[in-house]
Order: structure tokens, then C-alpha cells, then sequence
């Protein structure tokens, strides 16, 4: 099957110029994109970087002549393959569409319909735009299954979305964007939501595909390491508007603008290393021979952990590996099915509810999702009030002047702040309340469970700072689970590795972080992209191709 | 998740959990209705004979109808008959309380089923379009519309389409009193004006949930991508949108079939159809135990089966329980 | 003389008499002018009717058992338009002297609708039904002056009485003593005498007949089928006439009235009956005690105005007692209770009743409108000073609860055959704690009762009925402010001749009375 377009490679398929959106949000359009201008030929792959609210994915889907429901678009123009899309008629849009751009989601377990097979979903385009009929569909996608290297290409298709892993179901939407053969696909943060071991399949078969259709491609992320394997150029966006654009080469060697080196700087926090824990020290909590279950499935199986005072043990692993299982055990959420758990010498019950309030207050825990985690009806100084009150006894004066001194530590000015709502607060300030309101038990452990995970690469990075400088001035311990590689080379002391379930490797950080690896640390490591172009390759290349290599789940 | 059903249909354990624990809703049902009947003033005696009642026909028909056992005796026979399918005879005329209520229930399921055929249909179509034709003028124009009709009293409801149909227009009649062995169509032209009522009566809910649900998901990634494929607009909502919306759609529609049954009741004094209603109030006023039990079990099953058909529909609507991974 | 030309005659002449006096009372003066043509189907609302009902008729009381009954049986004596009585299976009754032996000889060849011949023994069994221990008749008390009941010919039955009572044969006309088969185990399948066989019965909602060729009585049984509908809703049965879905209708409500009259192609038709609407006073219980204070009552209600609003007008004024001028012994000499405030205050305050609070227990259960005239009753009686406070009640239970159990309630009498009937239920010491809801025990009133029962001389008997109702009127402990009329409907091809007045729907007998215009 040709290409739609007739053209040839190099020749302009996409030229925006001055483009304008505008949100609405409070009874008021705001500018998201302030006058962007954007030109991409034929078989170029441009990677469009920045932090949320950028613009990146308002941009992406403008390229379709598409906004998402509250935006518009307010000036500027879409040319593509010479048809002027903004001001089209809807039908010539929705044409277009699909049929010769295509979209690739974040989500690819939220983008598929749960109600269809995949295979009825990849058809759906080919057939609904009149390109192939359902037999041939078939078949093809098949085919570009096979392409997309997943497992039994000729029976995935006739599985249902749920039936399916994340990486997996991330293939077959790339597959299903080229189903219609389009000219143009954007990728918006394709691999985000992938672990790492997995992100490094899905990008070499994506950017093999597209390579091998000589496809254009938008790639949306706010990964420096990725879209330095993925993209021809780089464009750096910052709320709306161009930082600088550069051949990928050039911009990782030599950015021009300073916030495309702060971005580029993010990865640099090293936290100074702590002295060496004394021989015959107590650890604060103990954990021997934990196993624990869901129903009938087995989570955990046989952990020995132990966190000494004042430290910070990083957990890792991929999702489903048992990490924040742990967590859920130790703060008395999920009863453990056997083994023993000590905390400062004491046995915990297996429930929190059996356990004395003075030792829950001494362990918290904050959250990935600082949304879902504060009621948003209720303000900061009830936020942090309520643990004063519950577990300090605090009341009127002594309670208000414990809250300003909480949001102090963490940095938000109190009076700005302890009279607000959370939807009137940015994702780290979020996070700062969130663990001002563990602070509030005054702990001397707190699990720390994907903290930065949803956060900016710059935001993550001054609350890790700030975790760092409350450990120093308090003595906390920390237990901090992520899968974020360079988030444990910033903060960790210790390092524990976990694979379904079972902890693989753990010790000091310098030495896990250190040849020889456990084979499955290996591959870990191995697979966190680094800012190098060739990285991808050369993996690639040691790996002998033998790309599906644990993808398997 | 496979191990714990030992390999048993989910559907099929769905279905026998929800009926066990309906059998013993309709038993504790049985015990309500019999201490209810019980608390009400007068018995069957004294309802029957009213202002003519004398010390010595109260006597008289009490002993007939065995009414000086104990209250527990009498439920414990009567419970005894039931779960042998005897539901006993009626105490005010002696017919069995099999015969008295078949015909009736029949009566009353044949019209909540029409004006359900009409309905339903008619409110998700209605639905659909106005999610397609959202805060158009279509779009509030029929939710207008349904919401009146709900919010007017059922008989009114009638009266009106009576006025129009019947007694303008002369098109339907106005009695819908139903022979019993009368031809099928005969039976859906004099029984329309009550099915149009219970229609509009129930529209309006099903209607309304049916946009909203869609309505609810038209946010979602998967909505999106679908526009994304270059989707037809219909098609997105048709095909892409409701088979994820059914669940919420699917309870809704079994609550207002619920409704439907209980809709007869109203709707039958105006129509004078001869539905299970009129029978029930009877039953209650004469204190007539074994009819008022077997009419009240018929509801309860009703409602019981309809949430069971509800849950089930949902099973087969959802990918994710009907194909576990 | 045969039967038939003897009941025309009867009928026509009463017709004469009655029609010059109620010319603007009935829709339409409908009487026969040409033989009665036969065929058709009528179909028939009915708004009185309850599910439970069945076809035996010792406890049939819904006016549609009523008219389904008649479909079916015949009594030994029908009771004609003016409370006179014909023969029906009776050809002719005799009385002993002192009225205490009835003999009653039965017409012959009369056939069941399974071609059973009537005798003597038919009627025996039909008229044991509704007496001793196990029957649960709701005429039971009235038979419990009988003695005695045998055949003492094939074709006829002698009944013996405990007491004198020349009014016996009335009873003979109660629309609960019918005549069916001797041991008929199945009353429910409708065998009788009468103009019509059962086709089918579904209680509370409907029935169907047809007409039974051999039927015995002449000119009489013009449809050839009946359906009966149990129409609830007044607004369904008047728009099913409207619509032309059924023949004839009861129960029209007295606020839509008006309007039925005025729309074409129908008939209102209006007789004035024997219903009284009324509040009862217990005669045995303070303050009631007091004749004053009954009086004070009856003179504190404002008739004219119950009448146009809680009849709006299709009824007449009533005088506190129950004999109205459908009985043959109306006493229209009474002297008219008229609303006196002035009289009732007086009356109260010489009664030591001043600023008391009369509590009145109501429902809509003995009539529609109830509460409504309860609430009217205590803004006329404030103007004499008197308190009456409404006690509302649940309709359900109302007979067993409040009805003749609390100081002051509402009821509703549709009256009986006849004068002793009536008198007798509802005014006698023997049915104190009974039917006499007002606990009313007047020694003179007693004495004229029974004496009236044995009295043969016409103007003796009329003379005694007087009285009884000129003391109950003064005396007794019922504040009957209204008559209300029956207000049937009917299509204008329904024809008929004088309307009986016992009952509504031509005393129930309209199946076999009325006929299509041909």
C-alpha cells in the first residue's frame, strides 16, 4: 500500500505559522500557545519538548486542525500538504483525520475503547475512510502487528484492550495510527506511562516503523533522553511560546537558551552523601520473611528489609513488582499473610487499626497523586489542621501557629497560602501541602510513594530537595519507592531492587549502582535512556536485536 | 481471579448469588406484608360485612375462614402452601388466589411491556441525539418537553390524552378494559393511550440518564481518539460512546421498568384496565391476606428479577468481566 | 287478569300520577310511547364495586352486584317505582290476621337457566340461606324474625313470624333475598330465574350476559346482552359515554353534572331517592343526652347552602329523618327544621353547653364530599356559637372504627324497601348497638313502630309512620340536612319507562327494564 500523499521526501508536509490557542478557564480565554510557527517535511521526525502546560499536546493536536473541547483556536495558520485547515470546513478536516495524520495517545489503555476488540479498532479507519475493505484490513493489521514486534501478531488482534499489557496495547496504537498509511502521526508522550525495561522496545519499534514508511512524525514528551533517540530536531517550547529549535545534535551538545539548559541540568542533584550507618545500630524498622497476598494472587514473597534511622531506602522496580505492596503492609493497609515487622524494636500489629495511635502517628505516608490525596473542599489550614488535632491534641492559637510554621518549612508563605483551596495550587505546591500535612504527626518515618512521578522534571527536583533538607534538619527516615532511576541516584542511600515480588538485589547505592549487577538490575539500568543520541542503537546493538526480552507481561 | 470461582461462569455465579438472596428478600417480604395486614385495623369479617356486621356474622364467617387461629398459624399455613405453589384462595370470594390474580398479573406485565417497547427504544434514541445535538435547540427542546411530562401527575397525564385522542380525535378509545382471549392487535390498539402515558411517565428519566452518560464520557481518551480516526460525529456517539455508557443506561431502564409496574397501578383506574392495582386495593381494604401476599410477591419478584436482569446485562456489556483476562 | 296487564296498568297509572310532579326533575320524560324493541348489547359503568365480590348473594351490597344479581334472579316480590310492590315469583301473598303467618303462592313454570323447574323447595333453601347460626347473610338480622319457613304446596311456602308485622312482604324485595336453586352448591356460576344468563364474571372488573330465551317475564329483557363495566373514575366513565364506548352510566358527579346535561346524545337522569347524607349524635352519651342540644344542632346547619355546594343542588332538603317521598308513607305535613342561629345559640346556652367544643369524626368513606360538609357544618354552626371541631379519619376502617362508635360521626343511609325496614334498623331499642348508630331510645317512637307493623288499616298504619317521623325529626340524634338524588347518564337511544327510586339504575333492575330507541 502506497503512502496517501503523492509526495517525495523533503518536500514540506506541515507549515504552521503564527499559531494561536486560546483555553477557557474561569469565564475567560487564556493564550495557551502565544504565535508558534512550525514547519516539518515529509519523513522528518520533530520532537517537541517542555514541561506541562507548555502547550506541547495543544500544539500536537492543532497540527489535525483539531482543539480540545474549551480551546480555540484564535489566529494563525495549519497548512498541510497545502490545504489550509484552520477555517476548514469540519468534513474536510475530519477527512483528513486518521486517514493521513494520526494521533498516538499517552494513555494507550485509556485511548483504546474498552467495549471493542483491537483489531475492530484498527479497522475501523481503513474501512470508515473507504482505503481497504474489512478482509484486507484484517490482514494488514496483522501484518503491521508483526512490524510492531508484538507477541502472536496473528491472535493479539482479537484480544480486548484489558486483555492486553501497557507496552503491548502502545504498540498496537502505533500500529493502528499507520493503519491507514498517514503522512503525518503525532505522538503525544507516547512512552510516559511505560516502565523503562518496557519504554525501550516500544520506541525502537516505533521509530523502526517510522522510519521504514518514511512517516512524519510530531513526538510530544517532556523527556530530553527519549526524544534525543526519536527526533530529527528538537523544538523547546516554554508556556506557549519557542525557547530555541536545533538539530538534535546540536541542541543536546550546544543548547542556546539558558532554560534549555536548566532543563538539560535537571539530572544533576546529587544529595551529599550521609556517613556510614555505625556498627550495631538498631535499624528503625525491621522487616523478616514478609510475604502477602490479594485473594488468591500472590504480591510479596518472602522480603527482608531493614531502614536505619535517619536514612533513605530507595525501592525499585517495574509496576506490579510489589513496591508500593510494601508500603501498604507497613503502614498496616494490607495485613502481611506471614512474617514480622519490628519498628524501633517494638513488633507492629498487622492492621493500623490494631496499632496504638502514637505509633501511627510516628510513620506517614505521602502519595504519587497529590489531587486524589487532598479533599478539594477543603482548605490548607484544614488540611493540615486535622492531624494536628487528631494526633497532637492541638487546638485554636497553638494549631494556627503550628500550620504557619508547617507551611514555612515547606516553602509556601503562609499568609499567601493557608486560606486556599487545592485547585487554586500548582502540582508541587500540591505536594509540598501533602507533605506538610505528614510532617504535621511530627514522624520519624515516612514512606514517600512515587512522589515526583507527576511532576516536571524541575518541579520533582525542588521536592526532592526539600525532602532532603527536612531529613537533615529532623532526623526523618525515609522509604522512597519509585521507578525512577535518576530520582534514586539523587536521594537514595540504600537501594533495594524488586522483580514480581521479590526483592532481587538490595544495598548501598554505590554498590548496586556499581558492577556486577544482578542480571535484572542490568536490564534496568540498561534500559534508562540517556541523553545521547546513539544511545538507542548501541542498546540496540548489545542486545542483539533481541528486543522483546522480558516485554512479555 | 479464575481460581477463587472454581472455574464457574461469572455470569452463572452472579445469577445464583443475586437469586438466593432474592428468595430470601421475597420471604422476609411475605412476613411484612402478613404483619401488616395484621396491623390494620378490622379483618377480613369486619371489612366484608361493614355497616351490616353483627356479633353473630362476625362469628359466622370468622369460624369459616378460620381466622380465630393465631396469627402465626395462619402464616405458617399459608407459608407452607406457598412454598408448595399453593398461594391458598382468596378469603373474600373463595377463588383461588391463582386464578384471581394470573389474568391481572398477565394484564399488567403485558402493559408495562408495551410501554416499555415503546419507551425504551424512544428514550435512548432520544438520548443519543440529544448528546449528538447537545445544547441545541433540539437538545432542550425534548429534555423540556420530557421534564414537563414528568412533572404533570399521571392521571392528568391521561386526562389529557384522553381529551385529545379519544374524545377529539376519536382515534383511540378511552377504555382499555381488555377481554380476556382478545386478539393480540386489538389488545396493543386499546391499551395505546395507557402505554403512551407510562411512556411519557417514564421517558424523561431514561431519557435524560442516557444523555448524561453519554454525555460523561465524550471527555474520555478513548472519545477522543475516536474523533481522532476521523470518526463521524453519529458514529462516535453511536458506536464508540454507548456500548461503554450501557451500565448506567441498562440500571436506569430496570429501575423505570420497576417503575412501569407500579405505573400500571396509577394509569388502570383512568384507562379501567384490569391490572393488578385495583385488585390489590380491593385486597387490602377487605384485609384479604392470601390475595394482597401473592399480589405484593409478584411486584417484589418483579423488581428482584429486573435488578437481576439489570446486573447481568451489565456483565455481558462489560468486556472486561464477560472476557476476564 | 293476567299478571302482565295488571303491572302495565299499575305502572301507567303511577306514571300519570308522577309524571306531572316530576316533569322538570328527569332529563327527559322517556316514557313508553311505543312498544319496547328488542336487540342490542348494553353496556353499562359501574361505579360501585369492590373485587371481593362474588354471586352469592347473602353478602352482595355493591350497587354493580346489585345490577348483576337482577341480570341473573329474581325475588318473590320487585319493588316498583313509588315503593309499590309487584309480584315477581310470588304471584300473590296473604297475611293471617294478625300478620304473623305469610303465605306466598309461586308462579309456575318458571325455569332455571338449566332448565330446572322453580318450586316451593327452591325457595325455602334461598330464603334458609339467610338465617341460623352459620349463615353470614348481611340481612340475617332482619330474618331473625322468622321462624319458620316450609313448603306447603308445590308452589307454595309459608313463613311464620315471631311477631306481627304486615310490612313482611317489603322484605321479601331486598335485593339479598333472591331465589336460586335448593342446594346449589356453586352459587358463583349465576344460575337463576332471571332475564339473563351469566356469560362471565371477573370480580371488579366486568361481566357479560345474554338473554335467556325462555325467560317468564313478558316485556321484559329487551337486550340481547348486557355488559356490566366497574369503572372506578367518574372522569372514565363520563368520557367513555362521551365517546360513545358504553350505553349507560351511575354515579355522575354532581359538580360535572351541568356539563353532561348540555353535551348532545346524552341523558342525565335525576330521581330523587331515599339517600340522606347526615351526622349522627350518640343519644346515650353526654352531651347528646340532652334533647336541647340535639335540637341545637339541627337548627345550626344551613341546608339550602349543603345542598348547592355539596350537591350543587341535585338533591332536596331533608328534615333529620329517613322516610323521604319515595316511600309510600312520606309524612309532608312535617314541620321543616330551618338554620336558626339565634335558636340554636339559645338552645345551647340553656343546655349549659356555652363555649363546649362539639368534636364531629369524619371521612370521606360514607359519601364523597364528607369532609367537606363537616367543614361547612362547623362554619354555619360558629354563627350560633356552637364549636364544632372536624376530626378528620383514615377512609379505611371507617365502618368498623368510627361509624356508630364515636360521639358524633358522618354517615350516609341509602334507605330500604320500606318504612318499617328502614324504621326498624336504624331507630328501634332492639337494634341499639346494631344498626341504630345514634343509640336512639324514644318509648313512643317504639310503640307506634310496632304498632304500625301489625296495623292493617291503611290510615292507621299512615297515621302511626307520620308520627314515628315527625319524633325522630324532633327528637332523634341525626342531623339530616340533604337528600341527595341518584344522577344516572345514559345514551339517547337508552329507553325507559318511570325510574324506580329505591335504588339508582332503576332500582337496579335497568338490564331488564330499559331498551334501545329502534
Amino acid at each position: 500500500m502506497a503512502p496517501n500523499g503523492q509526495g517525495r521526501k523533503g518536500d514540506t508536509l506541515l507549515e504552521i505559522t503564527n499559531l494561536q490557542i486560546q483555553g477557557r478557564s474561569e469565564r475567560q480565554w487564556h493564550d495557551i500557545v502565544k504565535g508558534v510557527d512550525l514547519t516539518l517535511r515529509r519523513g522528518e521526525i520533530l520532537g517537541l519538548i517542555g514541561e506541562s502546560g507548555a502547550g506541547k499536546s495543544t500544539l500536537g493536536l492543532a497540527a489535525m486542525g483539531y482543539t480540545k473541547g474549551g480551546c480555540r483556536i484564535s489566529g494563525g495558520s495549519v497548512r498541510f500538504d497545502g490545504i489550509e485547515l484552520i477555517g476548514a470546513p469540519a468534513e474536510t478536516r475530519r477527512k483528513l483525520r486518521g486517514a493521513r495524520i494520526a494521533y498516538v495517545a499517552q494513555s494507550a489503555a485509556a485511548a483504546f475503547n474498552p467495549a471493542y476488540k483491537l483489531i475492530d479498532q484498527y479497522c475501523e479507519g481503513p474501512v470508515r475512510h473507504g482505503i481497504l475493505p474489512r478482509k484486507k484490513a484484517e490482514a494488514d493489521a496483522v501484518q503491521l502487528y508483526r512490524e510492531m514486534r508484538l507477541p502472536d501478531p496473528e491472535d493479539i488482534g482479537f484480544r480486548y484492550p484489558h486483555q492486553v499489557s501497557g507496552g503491548q496495547l502502545q504498540r498496537a496504537m502505533t500500529a493502528m495510527a499507520m493503519s491507514c498509511r498517514p503522512d503525518l502521526i503525532i505522538f503525544d508522550e507516547p512512552t510516559t506511562a511505560l516502565d523503562v525495561t518496557t519504554q525501550i522496545e516500544v520506541l525502537a519499534a516505533i521509530r523502526a516503523i517510522v522510519r521504514d514508511h518514511q512517516t512524519a512524525a510530531i513526538y510530544i514528551t517532556h523527556d530530553l533522553a527519549v526524544v534525543a533517540q526519536m527526533a530529527d530536531r528538537i523544538k523547546v517550547l516554554l508556556r506557549g511560546e519557542e525557547v530555541e529549535e536545533a538539530d538534535t545534535r546540536q541542541m543536546l551538545a550546544a543548547p542556546r537558551e539558558d532554560y534549555t539548559r536548566s532543563l538539560w541540568a535537571v539530572r544533576d542533584f546529587r544529595r551529599d552523601p550521609l556517613p556510614e550507618v555505625p556498627q550495631g545500630d538498631t535499624p528503625l524498622l525491621t522487616i523478616r520473611g514478609v510475604s502477602a497476598s490479594y485473594g488468591a494472587v500472590p504480591v510479596l514473597d518472602d522480603i527482608d528489609l531493614s531502614i536505619h534511622r535517619g536514612r533513605t531506602v530507595a525501592v525499585v522496580g517495574e509496576s506490579g513488582s510489589g513496591k508500593s505492596t510494601t508500603a501498604r503492609v507497613i503502614m498496616g493497609l494490607l495485613p502481611p499473610g506471614k512474617g514480622r515487622i519490628e519498628f524501633d524494636g517494638t513488633a507492629l500489629a498487622p492492621t493500623s487499626r490494631a496499632r496504638p495511635r502514637s505509633l501511627q502517628r510516628r510513620m506517614q505516608m505521602i502519595h504519587q497523586s497529590a489531587d486524589t490525596a487532598l479533599n478539594p473542599r477543603h482548605r490548607i489550614r484544614e488540611v493540615i489542621g486535622r492531624p494536628l488535632e487528631f494526633f497532637c491534641g492541638l487546638r485554636g492559637r497553638a494549631k494556627e501557629d503550628r500550620i504557619r510554621e508547617l507551611l514555612s518549612q515547606i516553602e509556601l508563605e503562609p499568609d499567601q497560602f493557608i486560606d486556599r483551596l487545592p485547585s487554586e495550587l500548582s502540582g508541587g505546591q500540591k505536594q509540598r501541602v501533602c507533605i506538610a500535612r505528614a510532617l504535621a504527626a511530627e514522624p520519624d518515618f515516612i514512606i514517600c510513594d512515587e512522589v515526583t512521578s507527576a511532576l516536571d522534571q524541575l518541579v520533582a527536583e525542588g521536592i526532592l530537595r526539600l525532602l532532603d533538607r527536612l531529613q537533615r534538619e529532623m532526623g526523618l527516615t525515609y522509604l522512597f519507592i519509585t521507578h525512577d532511576l535518576a530520582t534514586v541516584r539523587s536521594i537514595a542511600d540504600e537501594v533495594v531492587v524488586m522483580l514480581r515480588g521479590k526483592i532481587v538485589e538490595q544495598g548501598p547505592k554505590d554498590e548496586i549502582f556499581a558492577p556486577p549487577h544482578h542480571d535484572y538490575t542490568a536490564l534496568l539500568l540498561s534500559s534508562v535512556p540517556e541523553m545521547d543520541p546513539d544511545w538507542l542503537d548501541r542498546r540496540l546493538a548489545e542486545r542483539g536485536g533481541a528486543i522483546d526480552l522480558g516485554a512479555g507481561n | 481471579m479464575q481460581e477463587g470461582y472454581a472455574g464457574m461462569n461469572p455470569i452463572l455465579a452472579t445469577i445464583m448469588k443475586r437469586l438466593m438472596t432474592g428468595l430470601l428478600t421475597l420471604l422476609i417480604v411475605t412476613g411484612i406484608i402478613f404483619a401488616a395486614v395484621e396491623l390494620l385495623p378490622g379483618d377480613i369479617a369486619t371489612e366484608t360485612l361493614g355497616q351490616s356486621a353483627t356479633p353473630e356474622t362476625l362469628a359466622a364467617l370468622r369460624a369459616e375462614l378460620h381466622l380465630d387461629d393465631p396469627a402465626i398459624v395462619r402464616y405458617g399455613r399459608w407459608l407452607g402452601g406457598a412454598l408448595q405453589g399453593d398461594f391458598g384462595m382468596s378469603l373474600a370470594n373463595k377463588r383461588p388466589t391463582s386464578d384471581l390474580i394470573a389474568a391481572r398479573a398477565m394484564n399488567t406485565f403485558f402493559l408495562a411491556g408495551y410501554a416499555a417497547a415503546i419507551a425504551v427504544p424512544l428514550a435512548v434514541g432520544l438520548g443519543l441525539l440529544a448528546a449528538l445535538y447537545r445544547n441545541s435547540a433540539f437538545d432542550r427542546l425534548i429534555s423540556g418537553s420530557t421534564l414537563a411530562a414528568i412533572s404533570f401527575p399521571e392521571y392528568f397525564v391521561a386526562y389529557i390524552l384522553i381529551l385529545v385522542f379519544s374524545v377529539h380525535l376519536g382515534w383511540f378509545p378511552s377504555l382499555a378494559n381488555v377481554e380476556p382471549g382478545a386478539a393480540f392487535g386489538h389488545r396493543l390498539y386499546v391499551t395505546f393511550l395507557p402505554a403512551v402515558t407510562l411512556t411519557l411517565i417514564v421517558m424523561a428519566h431514561m431519557m435524560r440518564m442516557t444523555r448524561a452518560a453519554i454525555i460523561n464520557l465524550l471527555a474520555l481518551p478513548y472519545i477522543e481518539m475516536a474523533r481522532l480516526k476521523g470518526m463521524k460525529h453519529w458514529r462516535v456517539i453511536a458506536v464508540h460512546a454507548l456500548p461503554n455508557a450501557l451500565a448506567p443506561i441498562i440500571n436506569v431502564v430496570a429501575l423505570n421498568l420497576a417503575y412501569l409496574i407500579v405505573g400500571v397501578v396509577l394509569v388502570e383506574v383512568v384507562f379501567v384496565y384490569p391490572g393488578l392495582g385495583q385488585l390489590l386495593v380491593d385486597s387490602v381494604a377487605k384485609r384479604d391476606f392470601p390475595v394482597v401476599q401473592a399480589a405484593c410477591l409478584i411486584f417484589a419478584a418483579t423488581y428482584i428479577l429486573l435488578n437481576l436482569a439489570a446486573d447481568v446485562l451489565s456483565v455481558i456489556s462489560n468486556p472486561r468481566l464477560l472476557h476476564p483476562r | 287478569m293476567t299478571f302482565t296487564t295488571n303491572r302495565r296498568s299499575l305502572l301507567l297509572g303511577v306514571g300519570a300520577v308522577g309524571a306531572a310532579a316530576s316533569l322538570g326533575l328527569w332529563g327527559r320524560p322517556a316514557l313508553a310511547q311505543s312498544a319496547p324493541s328488542k336487540g342490542g348489547t348494553c353496556r353499562i359503568a359501574i361505579a360501585d364495586f369492590n373485587s371481593a365480590e362474588t354471586l352469592d348473594p347473602q353478602v352482595n351490597e355493591s350497587r354493580f352486584m346489585t345490577v348483576l344479581q337482577y341480570q341473573l334472579r329474581n325475588s318473590l316480590v320487585e319493588l316498583g317505582p313509588g315503593g309499590v310492590l309487584v309480584p315477581e315469583l310470588a304471584t300473590e301473598w296473604n297475611g293471617n290476621d294478625d300478620s304473623t303467618i305469610w303465605t306466598f303462592k309461586l308462579r309456575e313454570g318458571v325455569e332455571f337457566h338449566n332448565g330446572k323447574t322453580l318450586t316451593a323447595d327452591d325457595v325455602v333453601w334461598s330464603l334458609n340461606l339467610h338465617r341460623g347460626e352459620a349463615s353470614i347473610s348481611m340481612v340475617k338480622s332482619l330474618m331473625e324474625q322468622v321462624i319458620d319457613v316450609k313448603a306447603t304446596a308445590p308452589l307454595e311456602v309459608t313463613v311464620t313470624l315471631a311477631g306481627p308485622n304486615a310490612g313482611f312482604p317489603a322484605l321479601m324485595s331486598l335485593f339479598n333475598v333472591l331465589i336460586v336453586q335448593a342446594e346449589d352448591a356453586n352459587l358463583d356460576a349465576g344460575i337463576g330465574t332471571g332475564g339473563y344468563v351469566l356469560e362471565h364474571y371477573e370480580p371488579g372488573v366486568g361481566s357479560k350476559v345474554t338473554r335467556h330465551p325462555n325467560y317468564w317475564k313478558e316485556g321484559r329483557a329487551h337486550f340481547d346482552a348486557v355488559e356490566l363495566l366497574a369503572i372506578a373514575d367518574v372522569n372514565a366513565r363520563t368520557t367513555a359515554l362521551q365517546t360513545g364506548q358504553i350505553d349507560a352510566m351511575n354515579a355522575v358527579d354532581s359538580t360535572t353534572a351541568d356539563l353532561l346535561k348540555a353535551m348532545p346524545n346524552i341523558s342525565l337522569l335525576q330521581t330523587q331517592g331515599k339517600v340522606h347524607y347526615a351526622f349522627s349524635m350518640n343519644c346515650a352519651e353526654a352531651p347528646f343526652t340532652d334533647p336541647d342540644v340535639r335540637m341545637a344542632m339541627k337548627l345550626a346547619i344551613d341546608r339550602q347552602e349543603m345542598l348547592d355546594k355539596i350537591l350543587n343542588g341535585y338533591g332536596s332538603i331533608a328534615n333529620d329523618q329517613p322516610i323521604s317521598s319515595a316511600y309510600l308513607y312520606h309524612n309532608t305535613e312535617l314541620e321543616q327544621h330551618v338554620y336558626d342561629p339565634d335558636k340554636a345559640r339559645a338552645l345551647f346556652k340553656k343546655a349549659g353547653m356555652e363555649g363546649a367544643t362539639v368534636p364531629l369524626h369524619v371521612a370521606d368513606s360514607p359519601f364523597t364530599g364528607a369532609t367537606n360538609m363537616a367543614q361547612l357544618y362547623a362554619a354555619q354552626a360558629e354563627k350560633a356559637g356552637i364549636t364544632i371541631e372536624v376530626k378528620r379519619e383514615p377512609e379505611d376502617g371507617y365502618w368498623s372504627n368510627i361509624w356508630g362508635k364515636k360521639p358524633m360521626f358522618a354517615t350516609r343511609w341509602s334507605g330500604r324497601a320500606t318504612e318499617d325496614l328502614m324504621l326498624s334498623l336504624a331507630y328501634s331499642k332492639e337494634s341499639i348497638g346494631d344498626w341504630n348508630e345514634s343509640s336512639w331510645d324514644n318509648a313512643a317512637f317504639n310503640t307506634a313502630l310496632v304498632a304500625a307493623r301489625g296495623e292493617k288499616d291503611e290510615a292507621k298504619r299512615k297515621a302511626l309512620y307520620w308520627e314515628c317521623q315527625s319524633l325522630i325529626s324532633t327528637d332523634g340524634g341525626m342531623v339530616a340536612p340533604i337528600w341527595a338524588d341518584f344522577l344516572n347518564a345514559t345514551s339517547d337511544k337508552v329507553m325507559h319507562d318511570e325510574i324506580a327510586n329505591d335504588w339508582d339504575l332503576d332500582g337496579g333492575r335497568c338490564s331488564e327494564r330499559w331498551w334501545f330507541s329502534a
